[in-house]
């Protein structure tokens, strides 16, 4: 696969390494209330959609980018490319 | 043996003739021929035996779509078995030999089993072979496979390089025949970056095999001047002898180049390499696979597909046979009739099962409608052919033309389905071609010579529009459109003599019927009850046949009954292909440390330690086994000084205002607070509340923190704490930047360390109040050299680490070694450093193995619960902190002469090795010099609690059984007086 | 105590494969910057003010006659310089709050691959498209190359650097030599 990094340009998918759901962005607050039942959700409950998906690569040989790809899990085709980090602020998290 | 069967023209230099053998027999080709065209040449019509009944067999097709030739090259280790004859190019002194034969290929003592075929059908493994059970594996599989199969390997390494690369294209065209050519001009002439790959050695396609006109000029000529053309362009690779076998997401194709495999030597380059070509678009113009028709007796020598007789006359000069019949569903058979007899080739009669006039008028052939061929006569060669009106004709060729399929393979390797087309009877490919992938010419159903060639320029003129680039004015090139009007007529039914459908695996109507009958309807069942299309031809001449007897058999059509898979590669490539250069020693990188050059020099073993090589210890004359030498290492460690090359350890550098407070996050144990100049041992859980890692971190500025990781974890942890960085916390001003590579790192243990470190640190008062346990600092080393120091201990001892940028190191192991000569330092190496930090009880990879939590190994201190760092809250759930979870202990054998084993499990002393009864495992074991008997390290239930116990540590696997007291992890200086000291 | 002598990572390699040259650079500086969070315009000030140099891009480096900048991350950059003796405190004074500084000169081997043939070579270990209309002159990428990290930086149109970890220096130098040799 090709990924087309927003600041890089187009690389190959070997280039990176694949996390998994980008809900893994929204990590709860470990000294919330219901800390343990957040955390158990947040780890182990993810959706497994056969079409869009959007999920976390890391370009590890390259920039050191987390990314939050768009990409349909059953052709492959891939829509958006983002900075994590862009995401992660905009979805609220900051320190 | 003279070339008998060589006939006038062709494309081979007849200037040039080359020697080779087959079957130790000596002859002659030419420079261009392939080593079918010369074996045909030289009269060789059997070449091989059969898979599976082991029928004479001889060469049937002209390209990579051959099943039957199969030939087995050179000798020795560069023994090449399952070689298509029809694709090997002819070279000084090749050597080959046929296959699947025992006894001479004319006498192969194995053709018994054709006697035996009715009771060797579709399936008889799977039902002959059911019982007794015990037999499959001793007697009847090895029968089965020594008396079936192809030829042998030379079952010594593989002498041949390989190589891998990378190329770059606008446009990859994949197949340089008409509308490939066509193609790449116009491509090229546009200013497209195009690479052309071709299997053959020559670009042309059917221009070299046919006789055409195009643009007022013979093929081969045009074929000549487009090639010079594209020679000529820059921005044009040509790749010859190079196959695209796969089509992969997002424009990436696979390519395997045949380097040095038509030369007697490869002049010890690679002999093949295969590219990953990252394409923006690509067009394949693959052509068409002639296939044959499934009539009684179809698979003897000399019963070949027409087109393919058809090139062997054209471009190889070769003359299949000296009286050639003719049979044809399509019109092409009729063109191949008329082409022959203009080259003086004795034609004999075209027979076509079509109830029409004859397709074209051929003086002197007999023309033969509504007929076809029901038997053939002749053992190791055809000698006769029946017609079904009754007509009997004594040949020795027969050219047969059951049409031709579209080669769609490239576009349906994304699970793309190609779809039927009646008028052309097969399969073209779908709409739902890979992403930026189009296809023209033969490939996409357009059969005829002036259509591939239009659609090729106006599919490559499409593609250079969409790539922002401006068509150029040329014009197609011009040829005509020949006839392919085909009757949809399979097979002769009705006789009882077994019709071939598979040459390779030896499937047969019957066969296919056969599966039909037992429910293996599906295609993909068909496949594997029969092994149909599978091997190394994946049925290029047969898959169609087969759909078609099945679909008739099921009363469906052949849409209805459709097609199996196809998938990567479209022709075999050799596993050491796709190993390239990874092999032995290449196929990881090895890392070094600063010192190993030192380490070298003094006879050091060394160990791999993921990429690192390690020295793992230093023998010295006298020791008898590596136990001497580790024993010494700890010993003179312990007592005086040892130096150990730590630099392996994962180092990171932590920068930003907001870096304390990051680590706080990372690690379980509180962070903020560490004063600088301070070292604290730090644990780091998954989110999950698994250990995964542990280390120190230096605080050597207000802003600046020095984190080590083990050896194996360090990209994993850089890795979250990137993510952790960018992902969870995108707003703490922290920075990271791996220093691993950067510091030569050397722990020095032992009581006398800090008299050793005293000469080589300048200026730092090293006094224990000057620089206390798990103090750090910025130094400078011998007169000035920038450094670091820590005072931390893995070994127990008074001990320190001291560091220096990398390209120092190997000065630095000499100067402390020289300052350590008073005390009689000792190197010492990873066994060693294990040894100590098993007395000393810390953990490793061996025991935090991805399973265990901070409460296993006793640290659940170290989960701070007040604060939220990764890990924290799910390593606190009920089952993982329950009391009966195993806890790390100590072990050390009772009997002091025992020894112990990791992985042996521990069990009360009366109970049976059972499941029920496990109480624990063994991590760690070493012989302790110190202790001077085995000691371990483990887990237990409860064994926290359990110090003193005696129990069994069993080992069932190794066949060992001991008594071991449980102890404390710490067994070394326990209240770590040493290390403070 | 003698001064530590310093000792290359390829003891200053220089050879030529065919006609290709490849030779270890060695008399340079690599020195890590990161860019504190709001620090953005004072670094780059700081940056036009020391070195000369505008910010380089994602995809290119920008130089001078003694200094290259290339972007690493995007909030970090390579400094790539004459030798200097432990670049980390110099610079630190002169760029004070505004970068923090990381020597990493020790941690990676530099090693300049030139002549004709010198892409045919490299066509075999580095994926990333080197014609040079899309990797221009001071074109840089970050990669792997045989399942090393790498930075590739062109210098004239078949000139290179290629830079890697200093720890598999020589299973690097292999690498690309082992691609010198395969051109056929």
């Amino acid at each position: 696969m090709i990924i087309n990094h927003p600041l890089l340009g187009p690389r190959d998918a070997n280039e990176f390494i694949h996390l998994g759901d980008e809900s893994m962005i929204d990590r709860p607050d470990g000294m919330g209330e219901h800390a343990a039942k957040n955390f158990h959700e947040y780890l182990y409950l993810r959706d497994n959609p056969a079409g869009k998906y959007r999920e976390l690569w890391y370009h590890e040989a390259g920039d050191r980018s987390w990314l939050v790809v768009t990409r349909d899990t059953v052709t492959h085709e891939i829509f958006n490319v983002e900075l994590a980090r862009d995401v992660a602020r905009s979805r609220g998290r900051s320190k | 043996m003279k070339q008998a069967h060589r006939i006038n023209g062709g494309l081979v230099n007849k200037s040039k003739p080359i020697k080779f053998t087959f079957n130790n027999k000596q002859m002659t080709g030419y420079e261009g021929d392939t080593l079918a065209s010369a074996l045909l040449a030289n009269g060789q019509r059997l070449v091989g035996r059969s898979f599976k009944y082991h029928r004479p067999r001889g060469i049937f097709s002209s390209g990579s779509e051959e099943p039957n030739a199969l030939v087995q090259l050179r000798s020795g280790a560069h023994q090449e078995p399952n070689t298509r004859a029809t694709v090997v190019e002819l070279f000084d002194g090749l050597t080959s030999e046929s296959q699947n034969h025992r006894g001479s290929l004319d006498f192969d003592i194995m053709s018994v089993t054709d006697l035996l075929s009715p009771f060797l059908g579709a399936g008889f493994y799977y039902k002959t072979f059911m019982w007794p059970k015990a037999f499959w594996e001793k007697i009847y599989e090895p029968i089965i496979r020594s008396s079936a199969g192809l030829g042998s390997l030379s079952k010594l390494e593989d002498p041949d390089k390989y190589d891998k690369g990378f190329l770059h294209c606008d446009l990859l065209i994949a197949g340089a025949g008409p509308s490939g050519l066509t193609a790449a001009l116009a491509a090229g002439r546009a200013g497209a970056r195009v690479i052309i790959a071709d299997e053959d050695f020559l670009l042309g396609g059917r221009l070299l095999e046919e006789e055409h006109t195009v643009s007022g000029i013979s093929g081969q000529d045009w074929v000549q001047k487009s090639k010079d053309e594209l020679d000529a362009m820059p921005n044009v690779r040509i790749l010859t002898r190079t196959t695209v076998y796969g089509s992969y997401d997002h424009g990436i194709y696979g390519a395997l180049e045949r380097k040095t495999d038509h030369l007697a030597d490869s002049g010890n380059k690679p002999r093949q390499v295969l590219w990953r070509i990252y394409s923006k678009r690509a067009m394949i113009c693959g052509g068409a696979t002639e296939r044959s028709i499934a009539f009684p007796n179809n698979d003897r020598p000399g019963i070949m597909l027409a087109g393919s007789v058809r090139a062997y006359a054209t471009r190889y000069g070769v003359a299949a046979g000296t009286n050639i019949a003719i049979f044809t569903n399509n019109d092409s058979g009729w063109q191949t009739a008329v082409e022959l007899v203009s080259k003086g080739i004795n034609v004999t009669a075209v027979i076509d099962p079509r109830d029409t006039a004859p397709r074209a008028h051929i003086p002197g052939v007999a023309m033969i409608m509504g007929a076809s061929v029901c038997d053939t006569q002749g053992r190791k060669g055809l000698n006769r052919i029946t017609l079904t009106n009754g007509q009997v004709l004594n040949v020795d060729c027969l050219a047969v033309s059951g049409g031709w399929s579209p080669n769609v393979h490239l576009t349906c390797h994304q699970r793309g389905r190609p779809i039927w087309n009646d008028e052309i009877a097969g399969f073209v490919p779908g709409g739902n071609l890979p992403v930026g992938q189009s296809i023209a010419g033969a490939s996409n159903g357009e059969m005829t010579l002036g259509a591939a060639i239009k659609s090729g320029h106006k599919t490559a003129n499409a593609i250079v529009k969409e790539l922002g680039l401006s068509p150029s004015r040329s014009q197609a090139p011009k040829a005509e459109d020949e006839g392919f009007a085909i009757m949809q007529y399979w097979h002769v039914a009705g006789y009882k003599q077994r019709a071939w459908i598979d040459l390779q695996n030896d499937v047969t109507s019957k066969d296919v019927k056969q599966s039909q009958a037992e429910g293996f309807k599906s295609v993909e069942h068909l496949k594997r009850y029969t092994t149909l299309g599978m091997a190394t031809d994946q049925g290029k001449t047969s898959n169609i046949l087969g759909l078609a007897v099945m679909a008739e058999a099921t009363g469906k059509t052949i849409p209805e009954t459709g097609t199996t898979i196809f998938r990567p590669p479209y022709s075999p490539v050799a596993i050491g292909a796709f190993g390239g250069r990874e092999r032995g020693q290449h196929f990881h990188p090895t890392r070094l440390t600063p010192s190993h050059n030192w380490a070298d020099e003094q006879g050091a073993e060394f160990v791999e330690v993921g990429n690192w090589m390690r020295a793992q210890w230093f023998p010295k004359s006298g020791d008898k086994t590596w136990r001497d030498s580790v024993d010494r290492e700890v010993k003179k460690t312990r007592k005086s000084v040892g130096v150990c090359d730590v630099s392996t350890l994962g180092k990171i550098d932590i920068k930003g205002k907001d870096a304390a407070e990051f680590l706080n996050k990372i690690y379980s144990n509180p962070f903020a607070k560490v004063p600088v100049g301070r070292v604290r041992y730090g644990l780091m859980l998954r989110e999950d509340g698994i250990c995964y890692d542990d280390g120190t971190t230096a605080r050597l500025a207000e802003h600046h923190f020095v984190m080590t990781t083990t050896t194996a974890n360090a990209v994993l942890v850089y890795r979250n704490m990137e993510f952790a960085r960018q992902c969870l916390f995108p707003d703490l001003d922290v920075h990271l930047i791996s220093t691993t590579d950067q510091w030569a790192q050397f722990a020095i243990a032992g009581p006398n360390s800090r008299a050793v470190l005293s000469k080589i640190i300048d200026k730092v008062d090293m006094s224990n109040d000057g620089f206390p346990f798990m103090a750090c600092s910025d130094v400078t080393v011998c007169g000035g050299t920038p450094g670091r120091l820590f005072r931390i201990s893995f070994s127990g001892e008074l001990a320190y680490e001291v560091a220096v940028p990398a390209r120092y190191g190997d000065a630095l192991i000499r100067e402390i070694m020289a300052a350590g000569e008073e005390f009689d330092i000792t190197p010492y190496g990873t066994e060693a450093l294990g040894v100590m930090r098993i007395e000393k009880g810390h953990v490793t990879g061996a025991e935090l193995n991805g399973q265990m939590t901070a409460f296993n190994v006793n640290m659940n201190n170290m989960v701070s619960v007040k604060k939220d760092s990764i890990g924290s809250v799910l390593s606190r759930r009920e089952v993982m902190v329950a009391d009966n979870q195993v806890r790390l202990v100590g072990v050390k054998t009772v009997e002091k002469t025992d020894s112990l084993s990791s992985g042996a499990h521990f069990l009360a002393k009366n109970d049976k090795p059972t499941t029920a009864n496990d109480q624990g495992w063994i991590t760690s074991v070493c012989y302790s010099p110190h202790f001077e008997q085995h000691i371990g390290l483990g887990f237990l239930e409860r064994g926290h609690e359990r110090h003193g116990e005696i129990i069994r540590a069993w080992d069932g696997v190794r066949g060992t059984d001991v008594l071991v007291e449980i102890v404390s992890s710490h067994m070394y200086d326990p209240e770590g007086g040493l290390q403070r000291g | 105590m003698a001064k530590l002598s310093a000792t290359d990572s390829l003891g200053g390699y220089d050879k030529e494969i065919g006609n290709i040259r490849l030779r270890e650079v060695a008399n340079q500086s690599l020195i890590a910057m990161a860019i504190p969070q709001g620090k953005e315009s004072k670094f780059k000030n700081n940056i036009k003010n020391i070195f000369n140099l505008k910010m380089p891009s994602p995809t290119k480096s920008v130089k001078n006659k003694d200094t290259r900048l290339l972007f690493t991350q995007p909030d970090q950059i390579f400094v790539l310089m004459k030798r200097v003796e432990d670049p980390e405190n110099s610079m630190a004074v002169t760029f004070g709050e505004s970068a923090y500084i990381t020597d990493q000169t020790d941690a990676w081997v530099i090693l300049e691959i030139s002549g004709e043939s010198s892409r045919e070579a490299l066509e075999r270990i580095c994926q990333v498209d080197l014609d040079k209309n899309v990797f221009q002159l001071d074109g840089m990428a970050r990669t792997n190359m045989e399942h090393m990290s790498a930075i590739i930086i062109r210098k004239a149109d078949n000139t290179f650097y290629l830079m890697s970890a200093s720890s598999s220096a020589k299973s690097f130098l292999h690498a690309v030599e082992l691609s010198a040799q395969h051109i056929s």
